[in-house]
């Protein structure tokens, strides 16, 4: 399993949507090269050793909260990375994560790019859309949401 | 529609100073481009000068604004628009609390307080029109009489009876989508065979289910009741055509606005991204009324060039010429000077914009309240969630609201405010649906399946109710300039003096008990929180409140009958300056509870016909 892979198969268990969803926004290369541009290769070893456990073990989500969001080290990236997913910005890493673990230019709180504002998975959750993007078509609002949330 | 394709030349500076022209108009907002157009279309010969770049005048130019949106982070009212250090504009991002005495100086206008405000304009083709909401409600026929009937503010020279065409001829320009019998309250009147260009838009799903839970319920004040319910608000966007429009000829939408042909924007298409931009420009902007001006070929825009100073003989206290500063580069300070002649002169660069031109110009004034009387609307936010999902972030930004209280007798003694119902969620009060997600994923560690249940629930029933908040006149409340503040360019940047008045804040704490009352009607639990370190808050009898600008600036140079009390008359002429027009918001002697550009721009219609009666 590739580098891409895992890093899809983890966020599926992350984010609670599916490999297809997660492929579906053309943005799952563009956030692995975000982390590969941010973390230091140490972090970077660790991180996908992590997440290589978890992919093989079939983890369960107690497993996942007690291993890699329990780890001061991965924590504060994995949940970066599930901010990645739902709403395409990437957040600078806590003052304290940065002084121990180093502070990359890259490290700055900022959306990846327009593509990735767009395929924000927070908006696909409640039947809604990006405001300014995928439109839904005149009158669309008028009608009951066609979210999941219900 | 097209622009004209030798638009996107523009006009050079050397050959803008060559000529004197019929009018010269400084800026190139919605004030500027209904007088430019309506000028030119009667054979006048109009230059228009606009401090911004002039970008979004091509395809390119405007699909430039859409991605510097996207891509960033805080998508604030400006975000879409070029950082442009030569023509800067107010950023509420910037805007900081100040210790007591301070001047409040990181944004564009410096800000002495008491209170600080988050209020922006845009300095681009355009102007704020491309980031408005469209909202486009009438003034109440009372607003124009506010001296008459509650003892406050002064009445307007003009009745409401007086401006109603002329609001006629502005919903024809700005295309307005609205239901006559939805807006026949408070006294509004329309001819009896009047339709509006476009069919109201529908109310959000949002709207009905807030509508369902208050209807049939009243509140009261000062011995009145007052019946409850959502209302649509008419709308500066494009819906489906009334066929009864204009005795049965009907209306064509003006889509997209481009030097090419763009085949969009004829219908409004749900991307709930009106401010800080329509992707699809069904939208109005005034770019849609300039291009029908250039398509004249009478009228010239020359962008990228500052009004730096008026100059007036002073023999005859009438305009000679415009000075401006015309730069190549927004990011270089450098720039070459250039007068600009005319027979008649507009101002039409926002009540802010305009007032600090006169002042920094140090043209003599009768009145003396050039820059004084300074109005925007007090937004107070509540916010709370609904016990059942209510499809929030779907919409154009706001489809309705409760405006039974734009109008009342209670206005003699406290403020009167519509309500918008926001189809955004709490994304202005608190960042919503970003904060949402960090506070569960980095506060409360979720993730998974548990995350996106809770997020979803989190999000689609939220309510946001902004009330809008009448601001009377005050003469301290007032723009200045000042040498010591400077922009890039030399020219003095806006000082700006603002105290909420009491009568004000009077209403706002009765808004927010009006809020705590329709979210209890509605099962709803109130979220709303007004933290004490904010910028914007403001201790009143006894609780505390965040008061968020409007944007609706107005007041800065107000009319009226005489040229004592008043710095223009009822057509916005200058009185001390027989061929200067100052124009938009900035006339206005009070506000009411509208949203200030149906109005402005009606009197613009009006201005329009008395400047081509001066020039005949």
């Amino acid at each position: 399993m590739d580098r891409l892979e895992m890093f899809v198969e983890a966020s599926t268990r992350l984010t609670g949507f599916s490999r297809v969803e997660l492929f579906g926004t053309g943005a799952a290369k563009e956030y692995l090269e975000t982390l590969e541009a941010v973390l230091e290769t140490p972090v970077l070893d660790t991180l996908f050793a992590a997440i290589g456990d978890l992919v093989t073990d079939h983890a369960t989500e107690a497993e996942i909260a007690g291993s890699i969001l329990s780890d001061p080290v991965l924590a504060p990236i994995v949940k970066n990375v599930i901010v990645l997913w739902y709403c395409g910005t990437w957040q600078q890493l806590p003052d304290t994560w940065r002084a121990s673990h180093g502070c990359s230019p890259k490290d700055t709180t900022r959306v990846v790019s327009a593509n990735s504002y767009l395929s924000g998975l927070q908006w696909k959750l409640v039947g809604a859309h990006p405001p300014g993007g995928d439109m839904q078509g005149f009158a669309s609002w008028s009608r009951p949401p066609r979210g999941e949330e219900r | 529609m097209r622009f004209p394709s030798q638009a996107a030349k523009k006009t050079q500076l050397e050959a803008a100073c060559q000529h004197t022209y019929d009018v010269v108009i400084v800026g190139a907002g919605v004030a500027g481009a209904i007088i430019g157009n309506e000028l030119s279309r009667a054979g006048k010969r109009v230059l228009m000068v606009e401090a911004g770049l002039g970008e979004d005048i091509t395809v390119k130019g405007y699909e430039e604004y859409l991605q510097r949106f996207y891509a960033t982070a805080v998508k604030d009212n400006q975000s879409p628009y070029p950082v442009n250090p030569n023509a800067p504009m107010p950023r509420g991002t910037t805007v900081r609390p100040v210790a007591p005495g301070q001047p409040e100086t990181s944004g564009y206008i410096v800000q002495t307080g008491p209170f600080i405000s988050d209020t922006t304009y845009t300095r681009v083709l355009g102007g704020t029109s491309m980031h408005w909401e469209a909202k486009t409600p009438r003034m109440l026929p009372e607003d124009f009489e506010m001296a008459s009937r509650f003892g406050r503010a002064a009445d307007w020279p003009i009745s409401y009876d007086e401006l109603e065409p002329f609001y006629r001829q502005a919903e024809r320009e700005i295309g307005v989508s609205a239901d006559v019998e939805d807006q026949r309250y408070l006294d509004l009147r329309f001819p009896d065979d009047y339709v509006f260009p476009m069919r109201g838009l529908p109310l959000s799903y949002l709207d009905r289910m807030v509508d369902k839970g208050i209807r049939g319920t009243e509140v009261e004040i000062d011995g009145e009741r007052y019946p409850l319910k959502v209302r649509p608000y008419p709308q500066g966007r494009n819906g489906i055509p009334n066929s009864e429009y204009d005795g049965g000829k009907g209306y064509v939408p003006v889509g997209a606005v481009s030097t090419h042909q763009v085949e969009e924007g004829e219908r409004c298409q749900g991307n709930n991204n009106c401010v800080p931009i329509c992707p699809v420009q069904a939208k109005y902007h005034a770019g849609k009324t300039l291009a029908k001006a250039l398509q004249t070929e009478r009228l010239e825009l020359l962008t990228q060039a500052v009004a730096s100073k008026v100059h007036v003989d002073p023999e005859t206290g009438r305009v000679s010429h415009i000075e401006v500063k015309y730069y190549e580069d927004p990011d270089e300070p450098h720039f070459v000077t250039g007068n600009i002649r005319g027979q008649l002169f507009v101002l039409s660069a926002g009540a802010i914009e305009t007032a600090r031109l006169l002042l920094a110009s140090n043209l003599p004034s009768t009145s003396g309240l050039v820059g004084r009387n300074l109005m925007d609307h007090a937004y107070l936010l509540n916010w709370a969630l609904l016990p059942e999902v209510a499809g929030t972030m779907r919409g154009t930004n706001a489809t309705g609201g409760i405006v039974d209280l734009r109008g009342g007798s209670f206005r003699r003694s406290q403020a009167a405010f519509s309500v918008d119902i926001h189809n955004d969620g709490w994304g202005w009060a608190v960042g919503s649906p970003y904060t949402d997600l960090l506070n569960l994923v980095d506060d409360h560690n979720q993730f998974g399946a548990q995350l996106r249940r809770d997020l979803a629930q989190r999000i689609s029933s939220q309510l946001l109710l902004a009330f809008m908040v009448e601001v009377l006149p005050n003469p301290s409340n007032r723009v200045t300039v000042d040498p010591a503040y400077t922009d890039a360019l030399g020219n003095m940047r806006p000082v700006v003096s603002f105290s909420v008045p009491d009568y004000t804040m009077r209403g706002v704490a009765y808004a927010r008990r009006f809020a705590q009352t329709v979210f209890q009607r509605l099962g709803a639990r109130d979220y709303t929180f007004y933290d004490p370190t904010d910028y914007g808050y403001i201790h009143y009898e006894g609780d505390g409140y965040i008061i968020r600008g409007g944007n609706h600036l107005a007041g800065t140079h107000i009319m009226g009958t005489d040229k004592h009390t008043s710095v223009v008359n009822s057509d916005q002429r200058s009185w001390d300056h027989q061929n200067l027009y100052l124009v938009g918001g900035g006339s206005m002697p009070s506000i009411g509870t509208a949203n200030v550009t149906l109005t402005l721009s009606a009197l613009c219609f009006k201005t329009a016909q008395a400047m081509l009666e001066e020039l005949r």
